[in-house]
């Protein structure tokens, strides 16, 4: 037979267990529910999301040289146009 | 008799007259002042030089400022334009002096005719020179900035954007491809091209550079169907 003193020893026994088990969980994973972050990732970062599309800077990388070819080409059209004017030009004696 | 040998003598002079007058060329420049021709006067001749040599200075030197303003022009096509321009601006200003210090008429003419067919700053310099700026802006700035946006844009519907990707969107991805893949084709070697031509290769075949315009002419409207597409693309990406 177990006394009243060896049931509270038996119950204080169990709370320290489950105590102490829980804190070397802790101790061990870093944060409850997640695990430890490898060695230089800081324990607050957190998991890549899923692709969702090009960023930001991308599509404006694309954009710019997007516009500096248009840029380009339609000074090229002006370059022709002039060269179109001087030939049109009575270039005879 | 007499009276008919002196009608026949009138008349013949007239017609001789008639000819000359519709065979003179057409006055450069666009003016419809004549050109001088045979029994013009020294003075008129020298007049009539003046004003050709100073307008083509003054396009000469408005084709240099654009030069030297252009950013995308090779060093050495720059080299070979600004050599071509410079070297005709000092040849108006010699002839100029010349014609001025002529002392006959026949001289002067002959000269005056050295304006045109030695130069040919309107028919020749200035042409070869857009066109070759052309065709470099285009080799140096559009096709690469082009062919960036196109890879950008291929990987964007690989990856990150691969749930956006449709038929369409791949279809104007390959021919943005096609089109710069025949700009390059049709700018290749047009620069040099145009800047070889010299005003005896004009005098020869005034088409002469007529290939190298419809070259450039192609790759503007191959690059500008390029352009179009990758903003189709970017805007559905978007």
């Amino acid at each position: 037979m177990i006394g009243r003193g060896g049931a509270r020893i038996a119950i204080v026994a169990v709370a320290v267990a489950i105590v102490g088990a829980s804190l070397t969980g802790c101790a061990h994973n870093g944060l409850g529910g997640r695990p430890a972050p490898a060695a230089g990732v800081n324990a607050t970062t957190a998991a890549p999301a899923p692709a969702t599309g090009s960023d930001d800077s991308s599509l404006q990388s694309v954009q710019n040289d997007l516009d500096s070819a248009d840029s380009a080409t339609t000074n090229a059209g002006g370059d022709v146009a002039d060269a179109d004017s001087s030939a049109a030009t009575n270039d005879s004696p | 008799m007499n009276r008919i040998v002196s009608t026949t003598l009138i008349g013949t002079t007239a017609v001789v007259a008639l000819l000359a007058g519709s065979c003179a060329p057409a006055f450069a420049d666009g003016t419809s002042t004549p050109a001088p021709a045979a029994g013009k006067s020294l003075s008129a001749i020298q007049a009539e030089a003046k004003i050709k040599t100073t307008a083509r200075i003054g396009a000469l030197n408005t084709a240099i400022a654009k030069v030297n303003a252009a950013q995308d022009i090779t060093s050495a096509d720059r080299t070979t334009i600004l050599g071509t321009l410079n070297g005709d601006l000092a040849g108006m200003n010699t002839v100029e002096a010349k014609i001025a210090g002529d002392t006959t008429a026949l001289t002067a003419a002959a000269d005056y005719k050295t304006i045109f067919t030695t130069y040919r700053v309107y028919a020749v310099a200035i042409p070869q020179s857009r066109l070759a700026a052309a065709a470099d802006r285009m080799t140096s700035t559009s096709i690469p900035r082009l062919t960036d946006a196109q890879s950008k844009l291929a990987a964007a519907l690989a990856g990150p954007d691969a749930s956006k990707s449709t038929p369409e969107l791949q279809a104007d991805l390959a021919d943005m491809s096609a089109q710069i893949a025949s700009a390059t084709s049709a700018l290749n070697g047009t620069a040099a091209q145009a800047l070889a031509v010299t005003p005896s290769a004009f005098n020869s075949n005034h088409a002469v550079l007529q290939p190298v315009r419809s070259a450039i002419k192609a790759a503007i409207a191959d690059l500008k169907k390029a352009a179009a597409d990758g903003k189709t693309v970017l805007a559905a990406i978007k």
